[in-house]
């Protein structure tokens, strides 16, 4: 029915009124449908239907008939990868068949079922999947009790983690703490890092120079770009010392009543001194040359170690306490055990060079490298010719090659297998090619000629390189009948090194290979109290490698004399080593800094040292490049103040769970596919918001993503597409369902339809036809299925839902319906209550004005808020000379902070106000209240919400009432 | 109101540095008979000191007045010492006789007189001063998300993932809202339903989540913990929900230009918005919706309603995705298309760029220019645009017209706000707290806005907001039990009106106004009677409340009014006409931090001026001000933050302009010079500021001389002749 034609040409606020009054009787709405005309109208639907009902009804059967058929030609499930799909569709379609039987899910049930059985044998068993989270359980644990297991199992798993030890601390022999003290030289605190680095040896100066530094090969920034140059920052802490002069150590007191003796002063003899003495022995060294050093003195030229620095170092190791007595040949070890000494370190070092062992080999100019060497280094006068030939690859045959060069000689070196394999530190090759000198490789001599017993020159062969050999390189094999000369006046032969004859002990045990033979943990020899190290034991090595014997046999040295059980007490319990993915790690692309050489031209003629050194800035520079692969240097803050133990053992603890923790998950992720942090949790025993706060951390360093991506997911939990045959049987089984359930309801309801039922009926043609419309997306490769029947079907599932629900529309709704006329005797109050529970506020009472008393007025603003018409309004215009005429009782009567406010004015006022004041912007508390008359309806909220004392601010003085509206209407009506 | 407990004072000498005549001070503090005792000590701040007023505290029930530095550095090293020593920091007040003082006068005597005064005032606030404790409250685990799109069904999900019950309202039928549209999303390349998929999946499994379709949210009542939410179902029946605290995310419209006549939509059916060619596009097909013809080429117009002076003003930032988006699609569809799209700047931000790139190498074609007129001519469609690269106007046929249309918020959000009590932004998204640190969090406490409610996101951008919102909204809920501050406002509800001053200025809405039964109906006859209630979880205590509440019923438990009253009264001890003083109220935001930078410069200003801080200028009533005058204050200055710089979120500063304004406007009209107050605003470290202000204030008490009170003339008014 259409609004009255008064409304027309209304004054607007009538019209409102009226629209009102129309809205509350009902009379906006259809007409009364009488009983009888239900019953027709619900008849006919049934005729319009039935002759579609049986149809739509079948078109499932029908449907999924022909949908499992293909399903088996082109073995729809075997491709299916997600399992829980294939779960989730079964769990559907089982649900589906126990409602109601449809033809087909039953032949579909069985496909599926045997494809999950199949993928359930072929995935991960969820027995593996808990050995994992197991081991990742078992890291947690062994990590203090079991590192090595714990590491094993973290490399096994490819799990990386900064936790553990830096790898260039491990790569250390003489276990130097690179990553702290490179930190330290960062934060320019360079005497905190070369206090820290004595804590270790005092060769700070020494082996800046001549480490051949593993620390680098192991450093993590050099998998990245290059290593830090880490040796070259020892150098620096010691020469930014000595700038200052030198250092003389707090001597410890040597408390301890035991005297140690140690045979010679190389590298291994002086670093197990510098121990012992700060453990508090009080320890001798004998050592047979005229100075100490050993081979750091005789065997290092001095333009790679100047003297002077080598000796302030062994000063600083004498002001610890130390005695060396120098010139001082021991014959036996266990005689001075006998003297007095309650142990004995033997590092006497592998002094001589090993022989050729071919023909002419004792010509006059043949030399062994070791003894030409200490020749030039205790500035005896050697003579050489002017072509020298230097045989050998290592780090003597280098030394000895440049040292030749610098007395003025055309150097070759010959070395028998390639570059790849040559000992020696590749730098040093590199400036042993700079300086001028020839590397011959792949050849050997066989013989060296002579004439009158003086080397004329040597017969080499033409080497090539066949399988590796035990030392993993690879051997060099001579080429048959590629014999030449190379004319030289002298050769020096550096083909490895021996114990000198004359420092064999009789009272030792030897090894077959002439080593003294020493236990390789506890360095006991066959005496006891006599411990042996370096390169005496271990054969040649690296200076590195002799200082970290010697600090371990001063270890062991102090247990035995303690008498702690060795064995048990020099037992490696290994740890776990930092590994971070490198690739992952944000870096500047820098590489490392140059060192400054003396130019080649000047080495000629003379021993100064080539290498410069690093400034101040450039050492903190290099030191920052320390990526910090290890939390090992957490104990001192960003500020270079400690960390207190406590602290620090809690934030690493926190740091290794949560690493591990977020493995796990990664882990999981790998092998089980995406899942949300709730499988997580569950899977995993962490709580589950923990489980999201590490995938968020996880996503916001895009480590997650990157996972995702290799294994095909974007996101934690928005996992790979799924393939168009997942989705096929996804929506398959949920319409199965879905159809199922409907088929069902339509059936019941048609079988006798009644007019309460017209809206679940129209439900359910609803589900058949939305059905129908995605089964018409479905396909399987690429085909629909049964798409002219799906067409056919959807003009009869339409015609059907159209016909239902036009049906509905002309089905009356239960209201009482009153005509215009019973309004005009309505009963006012009961309108009130139904008015405001439809529309929110007071109905309309009619036409009125509104008082305003401003001595109770609180400038709240209430009434303009909950005014419905917007009609009243508080302006911001102050009647301040009402506020002198405010009567006593009134006063009182208004809330305390609001009379006070009045009062205060008065006491202040020296005159009386003649105007009201007018503000420039709203007042929140102060103001005049309008009204807008033409907009009111007299609802009388303001006046209700008033709260102004008494009676509150507001009166509504009413004009109209509501039937007398209504009254008004009804006349224009007729 | 509290007995009266006698105060320590310790007065602190930083070190013998400050040069006050502290012989004088002990003496004339001695006299008052609410001090039991006064104890000088040289480093109040250091560990020996710190202990001395545990002892202090541990010996003595009464409060402690420590003058020394400003409280903004000391406090924060007394505090947590007596917290760890278990006692009550509330129970002492500080007076700064150093950087408002000491280092701020040449003058030894009026320094010292000055401190006296400042002492004698944080002496009488202390003696009304009365312990302050902190509260907990158990709420209901359970969270409602507004709105079913990308951000909604993300919110819902990571907050179930801590364990909240999640109620997940949206207004369609269907979850999903834009994202349903989208036939591809960069730069991921896949389409929206297949992001949804798998996210509704994940929804359908969680049995934490109870999703509540078509459902029309109206309106809600309540505060953090209590909400109620009111909504009307599909058959328009009206329910209701309680829940802890409320996620919106309302998602975005689409502008349809229909007033923008230039371009026809509406009008031409071949005209058509970006969002409604994707939906085209996701429905998998591409036709010209006049004929059903074939699409061989396509026009878009990038910035519709957007960098508009007419329309939005800013940019939609999504448009210029969803334009290449739908580009790359179309040529998927007919690879033989001719795209143009014609551009004022591109603007695809990240990675987003990369798909720009390709759509490029596909050939589409980039313009930069505008479109003066579309028009039609025997059903085709026609444009004329002008390149601005080759300064020529070229008109061009084309099958579809494509309008890249603004991103607006959704209207719901401005509907919301009355009852939810949060603010919105000029252009209607939802005002964040704070843009820089406090992101999605709203002004109210609890709710919190997600997505595009806030300003248009990509769909990666909604879901971070999302789960960064989770994380919000957990550390305020806390799994459940939600701890209080220890400073706030006490309502004493017996002497609320029920005006509603309080709820509608709060800076936090933080009362509300509840209706009262129907019992107390009846005895008030017709009334409706409203009353405030306080949720004092989401107080701040920056005292704006108080300031209006006519019968002050609202209270900061730290800072009452006879408090304020007291200390006023007792700094201007010393007023009279032959020592005009300036009283400044300053806000312990930015003014405090200004002031005290001052002293650390050892600028000078006179003094003849008191200093009363407050937590914010807010705070501070007309009748404040006018006591302030009563006593015998010469002038009354107001230091607060700049405009629109309120650090409680809102407009403290802005209630006390209005105090400012009106007490000016008052004076004027009472025989007073409305010139002896003054508001004045200032960042938090710029001292010249401030100097200027105070050195304005002190030359205006000097000049405009005696007072009507000072003259005796005050409350004369009835005597004078009008």
């Amino acid at each position: 029915m259409k609004t009255p034609d008064i409304m027309d040409g209304m004054a607007p606020k009538r019209k409102r009124m009226m629209d009102m009054i129309l809205a509350l009787s009902g009379l906006k709405e259809e007409a009364t449908v009488p009983p009888g005309k239900i019953t027709e109208e619900i008849e006919s639907l049934k005729i319009e239907l039935s002759p579609l009902i049986e149809e739509i009804l079948n078109f499932p059967d029908e449907y999924f008939e022909a949908f499992v058929t293909t399903a088996e030609k082109t073995k729809l499930a075997e491709h299916i990868a997600d399992k829980s799909v294939l779960e989730s569709s079964i769990e559907s379609l089982e649900q589906s068949s126990s409602i109601t039987s449809i033809k087909g899910i039953e032949r579909l049930l069985k496909e599926l079922k045997v494809a999950l059985k199949k993928a359930e044998e072929e995935s991960k068993s969820s027995e593996e999947i808990k050995t994992l989270v197991d081991e990742l359980l078992e890291v947690k644990s062994s990590v203090h009790s079991n590192p090595q297991s714990a590491q094993a199992l973290l490399e096994k798993l490819d799990i990386k983690i900064r936790y553990g030890v830096p790898p260039c601390h491990v790569a250390c022999p003489a276990g130097v703490r690179v990553q702290r003290f490179v930190n330290l030289t960062r934060d320019e605190q360079f005497e905190e890092a070369l206090e820290l680095m004595r804590t270790t040896y005092p060769f700070a100066g020494t082996l800046g120079r001549v480490c051949n530094a593993p620390c680098e090969d192991d450093c993590t920034r050099g998998r990245i770009d290059q290593s830090v140059s880490i040796r070259n920052l020892h150098r620096f802490l010691a020469d930014n010392e000595r700038a200052k002069g030198p250092k003389v150590p707090a001597k410890p007191s040597l408390d301890k009543s035991d005297k140690v003796a140690i045979i010679g002063a190389g590298p291994a003899g002086i670093g197990c001194a510098y121990d012992l003495a700060r453990k508090g022995y009080q320890v001798t060294i004998f050592e047979a040359q005229p100075k100490s050093g050993g081979l750091l003195r005789y065997g290092i030229p001095s333009y790679r170690l100047p003297r002077d620095i080598l000796e302030d170092e062994i000063t600083y190791v004498e002001n610890l306490g130390v005695e060396i007595k120098t010139g001082k040949r021991i014959s036996s070890p266990s005689a001075l055990l006998q003297e007095g000494f309650k142990a004995v370190f033997v590092a006497t070092g592998a002094a001589s060079s090993r022989a050729m062992k071919i023909e002419g080999e004792d010509a006059k100019g043949v030399h062994h490298a070791l003894n030409f060497l200490e020749q030039v280094n205790k500035d005896e006068k050697v003579s050489l010719g002017k072509r020298v030939a230097v045989i050998g690859g290592g780090n003597a045959a280098v030394d000895s090659a440049r040292v030749a060069r610098r007395l003025g000689c055309e150097v070759t070196m010959i070395y028998r297998r390639s570059r790849n394999e040559m000992p020696a530190h590749h730098l040093e090759i590199e400036a042993t090619e700079d300086e001028g000198i020839k590397i011959m490789l792949l050849s050997t001599p066989i013989r060296v000629l002579e004439s009158d017993g003086k080397v004329t020159g040597l017969e080499c062969i033409r080497m090539r390189l066949g399988e590796p050999d035990s030392s993993g390189r690879r051997r060099p094999e001579p080429i048959p009948e590629s014999e030449f000369i190379v004319e030289v006046d002298d050769v020096i032969i550096a083909i490895g090194q021996l114990i000198a004859p004359e420092d064999y002990f009789s009272d030792l045990d030897y090894t077959a290979w002439g080593w003294i033979n020493a236990d390789p943990i506890t360095f006991q020899t066959n005496i006891e109290g006599v411990f042996a190290g370096g390169d005496a034991v271990s054969g040649p090595a690296t200076v590195v490698k002799a200082v970290g014997a010697g600090k371990s046999a001063a270890t062991a040295i102090d247990h035995y004399l303690i008498g702690n059980e060795l064995a048990i007490a020099m037992e490696d319990k290994g740890r776990i080593v930092a590994n971070v993915d490198a690739d992952r790690v944000q870096t500047e692309e820098e590489r490392r800094a140059h060192m400054p050489e003396l130019e080649v031209e000047q080495r000629e003629g003379n021993f100064n040292e080539v290498e410069l050194g690093f400034d101040s800035k450039t050492a903190s520079c290099e030191a920052s490049r320390c990526i910090n692969c290890s939390l090992s240097n957490m104990t001192v803050n960003v500020y270079g103040e400690e960390i207190d133990p406590s602290t620090h053992e809690k934030l690493t603890a926190e740091y290794l769970n949560n690493e591990i923790e977020r493995g796990a998950l990664i882990t999981l992720i790998h092998h089980l596919g995406a899942m949300t942090a709730k499988g997580l949790a569950e899977k995993t025993g962490l709580p589950q918001n923990r489980v999201l706060q590490h995938l968020l951390r996880m996503k916001r360093s895009e480590l997650l993503v990157i996972t995702g991506e290799t294994h095909g997911y974007l996101l934690y939990d928005v996992p790979r597409t799924p393939t168009e045959s997942e989705t096929t049987l996804e929506t398959i089984s949920t319409l199965a369902l879905q159809l199922a359930q409907a088929k069902t309801n339509l059936g019941a309801i048609m079988s006798d339809l009644k007019a309460q039922d017209i809206g679940n009926l129209a439900n359910a043609l609803e589900v058949f036809s939305r059905a129908r419309d995605r089964l018409q997306r479905v396909t399987i490769s690429g085909a629909i299925i049964k798409e002219n029947d799906l067409i056919a079907i959807e003009e009869k599932i339409r015609s059907a839902v159209v016909t239902t629900t036009r049906t509905r529309a002309r089905l009356p709704s239960t209201r009482p319906r009153m005509t215009i006329e019973d309004l005009v005797d309505i009963d006012v109050p009961s309108v009130l209550e139904e008015y405001e529970s439809q529309m929110g506020y007071t109905p309309l009472l009619g036409f009125g004005t509104i008082n305003w008393d401003d001595s109770k007025c609180l400038g709240c603003k209430s009434c303009e808020i909950i005014c419905p018409e917007d009609a009243i309004k508080l302006k911001p215009v102050l009647d301040t000379p009402r506020i002198f005429e405010i009567d006593d009782e009134s006063m009182k009567g208004l809330p305390v902070n609001k009379s006070l406010f009045y009062q205060t004015v008065r006491n202040l006022s020296v005159k009386k106000p003649s105007q009201k004041i007018q503000l420039a912007a709203e007042a929140p508390g102060f103001g005049t209240v309008e009204t807008d008359l033409y907009l009111c309806i007299g609802c009388r909220s303001c006046v209700r919400r008033c709260p102004g004392p008494g009676d509150g601010a507001l009166e509504l003085e009413l004009k109209w009432t509501l039937p007398e509206v209504i009254r008004q209407i009804t006349a224009q009506t007729q | 109101m509290a007995e009266e407990k006698k105060s320590t004072i310790l007065l602190c000498s930083c070190g013998g540095q400050l040069g006050l005549d502290y012989d004088m001070l002990v003496k004339e503090l001695n006299k008052s008979k609410s001090v039991s005792d006064v104890q000088l000590y040289d480093l109040v701040c250091q560990e020996n000191g710190l202990s001395e007023i545990a002892d202090i505290l541990q010996k003595t029930d009464g409060p402690l007045v420590i003058a020394a530095c400003t409280n903004q550095k000391i406090q924060p090293r007394i505090d947590p010492y007596l917290r760890f020593k278990n006692l009550d920091p509330s129970r002492v007040m500080y007076v700064n006789i150093r950087e408002h003082c000491a280092w701020v006068h040449e003058d030894v005597t009026d320094s010292s007189k000055k401190a006296l005064d400042m002492i004698r005032g944080g002496l009488a606030l202390s003696s009304l001063s009365s312990p302050i404790t902190t509260q907990k409250k158990t709420i209901k685990n359970h969270v409602t998300v507004i709105g079913g799109g990308i951000a909604g069904i993300e919110s819902a999900l990571n907050l179930s993932s801590f364990g909240y019950e999640v109620s997940l309202i949206e207004v369609e039928s269907e979850l999903g809202g834009h994202l349903r549209k989208l036939p591809v999303i960069a730069p991921v390349g896949k389409s929206g339903n297949e992001i949804l998929e798998m996210k509704l999946k994940a929804l359908s499994q969680n049995s934490l989540i109870n999703v509540i379709p078509n459902t029309k949210v109206k309106y809600f009542e309540g505060e953090m913990g209590n909400f109620m939410i009111h909504y009307l179902t599909k058959e328009g029946n009206e329910e209701s929900l309680g829940t802890s605290a409320v996620v919106l995310a309302t998602g975005f419209q689409e502008f349809k230009p229909t007033m923008i006549e230039e371009y026809r939509y509406g009008k031409n059916p071949d005209v058509i918005t970006q969002l409604e060619l994707s939906t085209m596009l996701t429905e998998g097909k591409l036709i010209r919706p006049s004929n059903d013809g074939e699409v061989k080429s396509v026009i878009m117009i990038q910035c519709v309603g957007s960098r508009s002076e007419d329309y939005k003003r800013d940019c939609s930032k999504l448009c210029c995705t969803f334009a290449i988006d739908n580009s790359i699609e179309i040529l998927k569809h007919n690879p033989e298309a001719q795209v143009r799209v014609i551009y004022m700047d591109i603007r695809v931000p990240f990675e987003n760029e990369m798909v720009y790139q390709q759509s490029r190498d596909l050939g589409v074609d980039y313009i930069r220019g505008r479109v003066s007129m579309v028009w039609e001519n025997e059903g085709k469609t026609y444009v004329k645009y002008y390149d601005s690269l080759l300064n020529k106007y070229y008109e061009i046929e084309t099958d579809l017209l494509v309008l890249s249309s603004a991103i607006l918020p959704s209207p719901s959000l401005s509907q919301w706000s009355e009852s939810l009590g949060y603010l919105l932004e000029d252009d209607g998204h939802v005002k964040e707290l704070y843009g820089k640190l406090r992101r999605n969090e709203t002004r109210r406490r609890g709710v919190i806005a997600v997505g595009a409610a806030t300003r248009p996101q990509f769909v990666r951008e909604s879901i971070t907001e999302a789960q960064a919102g989770a994380l919000v909204l957990h550390s305020e809920l806390q799994g459940g039990e939600i701890e209080s501050i220890q400073r706030g406002a006490i309502l004493n509800v017996d002497d609320c009106v029920g005006c509603s001053l309080c709820a509608q200025h709060c800076p936090r809405g933080v009362p509300l106004m509840i209706e009262q039964t129907e019992e107390e109906e009846e005895i008030e006859g017709q009334k409706i009677l409203f009353k405030a209630a306080i949720d004092i979880l989401n107080c701040h205590a920056c005292g704006v409340c108080q300031s209006l509440c006519p019968s002050a019923a609202i209270q900061l438990n730290f800072l009452t009014n006879e408090q304020l009253w007291v200390q006023i009264e007792a700094v201007l001890e010393d007023a009279g006409s032959d020592y005009p003083l300036t009283l400044c109220f300053y806000c312990e935001e930015c003014a405090v931090s200004t002031i005290d930078i001052v002293g650390t410069l050892r600028r000078h200003y006179p003094a003849s001026t008191r200093l009363i801080p407050v937590p914010c200028a807010g705070r501070v009533s007309i009748i404040d001000i006018l006591k302030a005058f009563e006593h015998g204050a010469s002038t009354v200055m107001i230091a607060a933050c700049e405009t629109d710089r309120c650090h409680f979120g809102g407009t403290g500063n802005e209630i006390a302009q209005v105090q400012v304004d009106v007490a000016r406007e008052i004076l004027n009209a009472i025989g007073w010079d409305g010139e002896r107050v003054e508001m004045f605003r200032m960042f938090s470290a710029e001292p010249d500021r401030f100097l200027t202000a105070v050195n304005e204030m002190v030359k205006r008490a000097n000049e405009l001389g005696a007072t009507p009170v000072h003259l005796g003339t005050a409350g004369k008014w009835k005597e004078v002749a009008e």
